[in-house]
């Protein structure tokens, strides 16, 4: 019975490593997602070269 | 990190203490029930709450239901097949035989064949979406047959199997039982949880490379 115990054991903990690995690699994919989101929202996010309607507001003016 | 703490001491301890229960009254051996009915209990509720996030996905169409539900489905199968080893155990010191064709051991063999069709056939759809929208269905028609399967089956047909031995018998038994599953629903939770989780977010990756390429 000793021998059936140990057994039952060492394949609980078997599965409780699996269980640690998993969240290990989750935690690693997402961070690896959250990093590729801020890259790519820098990456899109508005510029000041980008407001060409504030830079042309003054020709207009002047064109009136 | 708290909870894996708490769910290795509780299912460490739960294996000890079932280990240290003396044989229910008519049973030559019971030790392997505290694992194989806890891990049967624990397979028909993930197949519940498989077929009850894929409905969940068909409202929402959100695929964090659907990841939940493949997962859920997939640790299910995993005690189903501990259950049938430990069921077959039991069988091998209580009847003299561990396989012996009778409407349990039929019923639950039947459960894990279905559900092994029921992941090949959503394998086989290329769509993302159509293959969430087909198996959130294969999820709620697995629950049903599993339900009959291993619950209703069995007492339509003649069958050894012994019903309510553990929760007839002295209060200390029981608690033992409950504890084991407690413990393995805690564990299917987090299993669960986990998988479902590391797939949404390598499916997020998949998109975002996708996108960025």
């Amino acid at each position: 019975m000793g021998y059936v115990l140990v057994v039952a054991l060492l394949t609980w903990g078997g599965v409780f490593f699996y269980m640690l690995r998993l969240e290990k690699l989750a935690r690693s994919v997402e961070a690896d997602v959250r990093r590729i989101e801020q890259q790519s929202a820098v990456a899109t996010s508005p510029t000041k070269t980008d407001t060409a309607p504030l830079e042309t507001a003054p020709r207009e003016k002047e064109l009136v | 990190m708290l909870f894996n703490v708490v769910l290795g001491i509780w299912i460490t301890a739960g294996i000890v203490i079932g280990f240290m229960m003396p044989p229910a009254i008519g049973l030559v051996h019971s030790t392997v029930m505290y694992f194989h009915v806890p891990m049967a209990i624990a397979m028909l509720t993930a197949f519940l709450i498989a077929a009850w996030r894929g409905i969940q996905w068909l409202r929402t169409r959100d695929p964090r239901h659907d990841a939940a539900s493949l997962a859920y489905a997939e640790v299910g199968a995993f005690f189903g097949i501990i259950a049938t080893m430990t069921g077959s155990i039991w069988a091998g010191a209580n009847w003299q035989s561990y396989w012996n064709w009778d409407a349990q051991q039929i019923g639950i063999v039947g459960t894990l064949l279905t559900y092994g069709a029921l992941f090949a056939l959503r394998s086989a759809v290329d769509d993302d979406d159509k293959k969430r929208d087909l198996w959130a269905v294969y999820a709620i028609f697995g629950v049903i047959a599993a339900i009959f399967l291993t619950y209703v089956f069995r007492r339509l047909v003649p069958s050894l199997h012994p019903n309510d031995t553990l929760t007839k018998s002295a209060p200390g038994y029981r608690l033992t039982l409950w504890f084991n599953v407690f413990g393995y629903i805690m564990l299917l939770v987090r299993v669960a949880g986990l998988r479902a989780r590391f797939e949404t977010a390598r499916e997020r990756l998949k998109e975002l490379s996708w996108a960025m390429s």
